[in-house]
């Protein structure tokens, strides 16, 4: 399992569920799995063991998309 | 429709945590895809349950058979599947083969006069979920699949790139004013 913590601000590292909820949720509509119940700040990434090179490459290009939009305010 | 399956969801189950607005309709391998046939690449796994993938081929014939040969007997009985569960997990880890190590998983504390009382009306210790010959089944194929497959070997290899990528990710957003608000630390368990 790998988590990505988000945080508001790297001094304070005051969590931020709400864009933590906003990048699982754009990932979903970007055809990725990364929902885990409810829950805090951290987005937890727990494959099954059988995920090639070329499917995490996927994935890690849709999840730096779903970062980079929700930090300039998309949803 | 995803969202019809989602009103009659609000209509009869208990809305008791938050939902994802999809309703999964099948999977195969890392792929799950809705009721509309929409796919997904699946980075949850069933909250790390379905380690050999969704509908493996092997597991599936393995849960057939054994749902066509005896599914539940009791705790009072044994059967040849939960043997050689009980043994292939000796042979892994001999140390966790009893749960909690042979040490006990809770307690309960009471006062001496209930303890006598419950030890002279004969309540003994034991343990619940035996008896499923059926869940022994589809345990002993996923044991043996991730052996065959070396899926240990796979994780540790796709685990290490998955790693590196969201590492470089997180020291770009350090490194960029885009995202100077974020930080990001990796937690890992092998």
């Amino acid at each position: 399992m790998l988590g990505i913590e988000i945080v508001k601000d790297e001094d304070s590292r005051e969590p931020s569920v709400e864009m933590a909820n906003a990048i699982a949720s754009r990932c979903m509509n970007n055809g990725l799995i990364l929902f885990d119940g409810p829950g805090g700040s951290v987005v937890r990434i727990k494959p099954p063991l059988t995920l090639t090179k070329a499917e995490a490459g996927k994935a890690l290009g849709i999840i730096k998309e779903a970062i980079a939009a929700v930090s300039e305010g998309a949803t | 429709m995803n969202a019809d399956w989602l009103a009659l969801d609000n209509q009869f189950r208990l809305q008791a945590r938050p939902m994802v607005p999809i309703v999964l309709d099948r999977g195969q391998g890392t792929r799950m895809w809705d009721v509309e046939g929409r796919e997904y690449l699946d980075l949850m796994s069933g909250q790390a349950c379905t380690t050999t993938g969704h509908c493996d081929p092997e597991l599936t014939q393995a849960i057939n058979e054994q749902a066509g040969r005896l599914v539940r007997t009791g705790i009072p009985f044994t059967t040849p599947q939960e043997v050689l569960l009980a043994k292939k997990l000796d042979e892994l880890a001999p140390s966790v083969c009893n749960l909690g190590g042979g040490l006990p998983l809770s307690a309960v504390m009471v006062t001496k006069t209930v303890g006598d009382g419950l030890e002279a009306k004969g309540f003994l210790q034991i343990s619940s979920h035996g008896g499923n010959p059926f869940l022994c089944a589809a345990g002993l194929a996923t044991i043996e699949i991730t052996g065959k497959r070396d899926l240990l070997g796979n994780t540790r290899r796709v685990g290490a790139y998955l790693r590196a990528g969201l590492e470089e990710l997180a020291n770009a957003m350090r490194s960029s004013g885009t995202f100077e608000a974020w930080a990001s630390c990796w937690a890992s368990r092998s």
